[in-house]
């Protein structure tokens, strides 16, 4: 499945430098998906977040931290948890384990594919992440899961409108 | 139909609160960098 957006027009919900670190994660083929409550968002979603969550097929992989490097960053991967620093990448948080779901292959295979500003990002659905959110099972999680389910509805009912 | 209406209608027998539903029939009329951008801000 392929969404498409992007734009001048459509606001300013990543910063330049986030839009570039993620486009060049994608330039360096560094394999990654979008989780978490951003995503969910971006597939209408109604709950606010800090964060832009991506899980990280593998954290050695160098692309991660030049990518970072790019916009003034590192990845401390020395860390535990690894994590990435610097402020341009504030709200980018590297996710090291998701509750619920498969390997990172499967769930990669299913992934949609988003285009924002002129790359694809790969994006867990939302019924990947109600399994995540209902596995994870810590209290802001149970408080996402009415939203993700009213999206799940919502993305049905507006599936439905256009056929 | 008003999303409030078709939030109530489609919300009947399920555990989906019609009020969540109506926001985010509301949110997918925006583009989805304004979504991220409203859960952002």
């Amino acid at each position: 499945v392929r969404k498409s957006f992007g734009g001048d027009e459509e606001g300013f919900a990543l910063s330049d430098d986030e839009v570039t670190f993620l486009r060049e994660l994608v330039r360096s083929g560094t394999r990654f998906l979008m989780v978490g409550m951003a995503a969910a968002n971006l597939q209408g979603a109604d709950k606010g977040t800090r964060d832009i969550d991506l899980w990280f097929k593998s954290t050695s992989d160098g692309g991660l931290d030049a990518a970072a490097r790019s916009v003034g960053g590192v990845f401390v991967w020395r860390a535990n948890p690894p994590t990435l620093s610097g402020r341009a990448l504030e709200r980018v948080d590297v996710v090291n384990k998701c509750h619920g779901l498969r390997s990172f292959d499967e769930e990669y295979e299913e992934a949609l594919d988003v285009e924002i500003e002129g790359f694809v990002v790969k994006m867990l659905p939302l019924e990947r992440i109600i399994v995540n959110k209902t596995a994870a099972d810590r209290p802001k999680d149970r408080a996402a899961l009415p939203s993700l389910r009213a999206s799940l509805l919502g993305n049905q009912i507006m599936t439905k409108k256009r056929r | 139909m008003y999303r409030r209406d078709v939030a109530n209608k489609f919300t009947l027998g399920t555990d989906v609160d019609p009020g969540d539903l109506e926001h985010v029939l509301y949110n997918l009329t925006l583009s989805p960098l304004e979504r991220l951008a409203r859960a952002l801000s």
